[in-house]
């Protein structure tokens, strides 16, 4: 448990990062590649509705931090979106990494 | 059950804080704001070490493929240095001429009381839903909320939120961004706003033209002073286009600012002088 929350951690921190700098210069139809996003659908795809929902809210939480306009806004956006995705989760056949993309495609817009 | 029961209570628990939360930092000023502290003073030097090192690799890359067109920009700009210096000493004279002539009137300088301060941009918004990126200079540095940001072509924006090392500025193509401005040639009074449609593309748009204002593709558009945040005269861009809605009844027209947003990297802060004294102290 220790180490996983300390991972999740690290793995927050170094896309936080990532993605405030480098990835600001890439865009695909004027959408921004967003790491944090798939983060949070892989998390809660690949746990309980728990995890994917804290790490959703940490994640969104970070984003706010970083470039908000309010504190709090990604932050439940991203708490839904893992609690949302860590619902279907069972249903989904979730080793497949075509699923994670799908998903992640789907809910692209939202944050 | 009673788990399920417990694990929707502390939903809704957490969604209504996050909502208070939301509420109150939304508020100018407001103190929940200074939570971003923990994560933007760690991050900074790491963000500042990546931009450097893009940077270099970006000007490496830039030296060997310049050098061809740089000799020819030399040259040319030589020639130009010289017409140029014919006319700097036109223009000092009548910079003196206009100097005693605005003593005379006793006009008073926006500029004479405002400090220009540097910054680097260290980081452009992460997600696709606001305008906003983060600068290297913050509470530490003088920067106070709500002062323009400018580089030398235009206007930017302004100080959205101050942090104790860095601070986020919102751009005039955010849809939140108002700014009042006046058409240059007509002095005529006019709002340019941020546009959802318009933003992706870097344009914003101008509204409040009256029927009988004349406006033309080319006209330039600067700030008009009145709101206090802005101050006078600074460009803001160009007319593009002038559109006339479906009603018939108004007109709105896209402006192009005068400042490429995809390739912003320094910005300067304008910070009144008498603020600056007091670095830090309530501009939270």
């Amino acid at each position: 448990m220790r180490v996983k929350i300390v991972s999740y951690a690290v793995l927050i921190f170094i896309i936080a990062l990532i993605q405030s700098t480098v990835l600001g210069s890439i865009s695909v139809f004027n959408v921004k590649p967003n790491l944090l996003l798939i983060l949070i659908v892989s998390a809660a795809l690949l746990g309980n509705n728990v995890e994917g929902a804290v790490i959703g809210f940490i994640c969104g939480l970070t984003q706010d931090m970083l470039s908000g306009r309010v504190i709090g806004f990604y932050a439940l956006l991203g708490l839904y979106l893992g609690l949302g995705v860590s619902f279907i989760n069972k249903r989904l056949y979730k080793e497949n990494v075509l699923v994670a993309i799908i998903t992640t495609f789907f809910f692209f817009d939202s944050i | 059950m009673r788990l399920v029961k417990n694990k929707l209570f502390i939903l809704l628990t957490v969604t209504v804080a996050i909502l208070i939360i939301i509420g109150l930092s939304v508020r100018k000023n407001s103190k929940v704001n200074s939570v971003s502290n923990v994560l933007t003073v760690v991050l900074n030097p790491f963000q500042e070490f990546i931009n450097y090192i893009g940077d270099r690799i970006e000007g490496a890359a830039k030296y060997l493929e310049d050098i061809e067109a740089l000799n020819q920009e030399n040259e040319a700009l030589k020639a130009r240095i010289n017409e140029l210096e014919k006319e700097v000493k036109e223009l000092s004279d009548y910079r003196e001429k206009n100097k005693e002539l605005k003593e005379a009137l006793n006009i008073k300088d926006q500029f004479s009381d405002v400090e220009f301060l540097g910054a680097n941009i260290i980081a452009k918004d992460m997600g696709n839903w606001f305008n906003i990126f983060t600068i290297d200079r913050g509470i530490t540095d003088g920067i106070t909320v709500d002062s323009a940001v400018i580089t030398k072509d235009g206007l930017v924006g302004r100080i959205i939120s101050a942090d104790l090392v860095s601070s986020k500025v919102i751009t005039i193509i955010d849809e939140d961004s108002t700014v009042s401005a006046r058409v240059s040639k007509t002095r005529d009074l006019v709002f340019v706003k941020g546009d959802l449609q318009l933003k992706n593309q870097g344009l914003c748009r101008l509204d409040n033209i009256f029927p009988d204002m004349d406006i033309a593709v080319g006209d330039t558009i600067e700030t008009s002073g009145l709101g206090g945040i802005y101050p006078k005269g600074i460009i803001i861009g160009k007319v593009k286009e002038v559109r006339r809605k479906s009603s018939d009844l108004s007109r709105y027209a896209i402006i192009e600012p005068a400042v490429d947003f995809k390739r912003l990297e320094e910005v300067f802060v304008l910070e009144n002088k008498d603020k600056l004294k007091k670095v830090g102290e309530g501009n939270r």
